[in-house]
């Protein structure tokens, strides 16, 4: 299959695939929509988002066929009307997070970074084990430097999707990293 | 007054009226060397440690030093200070005049099993004790994000966070 058709084929099954388990977790109707999958720098990830700017972050180690981390940026607006909608809040409700709060949102962050994991895997034939979410609540430079000290030695190339979040007449734009050792992020290059 | 960020890796060395900064620091750390009678300052945002690479990337490193030896790798801390060091000599500085100051190494994440930050924060006094360089200022650790401001003019090092 060409390389831009199968990108294409990704994005469009990581798309329903997390729509349908954010559904189950909210029973609300939310869709997630993945806009786009490419290959960038690390620095590239700060040219999207402030490194000033505060997100909440989810963090999935990976194992398996590949090693690697995946994370789950959105912008604190957007973790705010998330837990309105778990927790059946009128929007606008939420102005800060608290501890019930967070452990709603690494769930979530768990189901979308699953989701993702999961078309990624069936699709390029890789396996991967993902471990357990952690969360953290900080600026975006902060949140994700963590992560990519720990593979900045082998790989400076991360996989970047941008994805939007619609509900309630609402879209906010969110992000996920995909960071893997270099002859894995080569296989998922060549598998792409 | 002109302002530099400095970002993931690098490092940037002046004199006279400046600010440098480094937004979002987590687990990097941040280190400012400072001469108060030249007004020259220096501020390394690294990212960790040199001896945590493998035998087999500190070849490759080496090779690359080699082939390219005015490009040193300031990601990694140890690197950083020996390069902040010469830069600031030889802008003018007079050793027994610098104070340093380190910023960040924090854990954001409680999953990770090794304190990257922490790590580089220790080996980062240690290495500036053998150089004869006096830490007169330290935020670091925690698991709270910073941004940092350096003034050059005045020597101040400003420290934010959002929480």
């Amino acid at each position: 299959m060409p390389k831009e058709h199968l990108l294409t084929k990704i994005t469009k099954e990581a798309t329903v695939k997390a729509s349908e388990a954010l559904l189950k977790l909210t029973h609300q109707q939310a869709r997630i929509e993945f806009t786009k999958i490419e290959v960038g720098k690390v620095k590239d990830v700060f040219l999207k988002l402030d490194p000033e700017s505060v997100v909440a972050g989810v963090y999935l180690p990976i194992s398996g066929d590949t090693k690697g981390a995946s994370v789950l940026i959105f912008p604190e607006k957007v973790s705010f009307l998330l837990c309105d909608m778990l927790m059946n809040r009128k929007l606008g409700t939420t102005l800060k997070l608290e501890e019930h709060d967070k452990s709603a949102l690494n769930e979530v962050g768990n189901i979308i970074l699953g989701s993702i994991l999961t078309v990624l895997s069936n699709n390029l034939n890789l396996k991967m084990i993902e471990h357990m979410p952690n969360f953290c609540q900080d600026m975006l430079g902060a949140v994700i430097d963590q992560v990519i000290v720990q593979f900045i030695q082998k790989t400076e190339e991360v996989l970047i999707a941008e994805l939007v979040f619609h509900f309630s007449g609402t879209e906010v734009k969110g992000y996920v990293l995909l960071i893997f050792e270099t002859e894995e992020i080569k296989k998922l290059i060549e598998g792409l | 007054m002109k302002s530099i960020e400095v970002n993931m890796g690098d490092i940037a060395v002046v004199q006279g009226e400046y600010y440098l900064t480094a937004s979002g620091i987590g687990s990097c750390l941040v280190i400012t060397l400072y001469d108060t009678k030249q007004r020259i300052g220096a501020l390394a945002h690294t990212m960790l440690w040199a001896h945590r690479l493998s035998a087999e990337a500190r070849e490759v490193k080496e090779e690359r030093r080699k082939v390219n030896p005015e490009s040193p790798d300031t990601k990694y801390a140890d690197i950083a200070i020996e390069e902040m060091l010469k830069r600031v000599l030889a802008l003018g500085a007079k050793r027994e005049g610098l104070v340093a100051k380190l910023i960040g190494g924090a854990n954001m994440f409680s999953a990770f099993v090794s304190d990257i930050g922490k790590e580089s924060v220790e080996s980062s006094r240690i290495k500036l004790k053998k150089e004869g360089i006096a830490i007169v200022g330290e935020c670091v650790g925690g698991s709270q994000g910073r941004s940092v401001e350096f003034s050059v003019t005045t020597g101040i090092v400003t420290v934010k966070t959002k929480f």
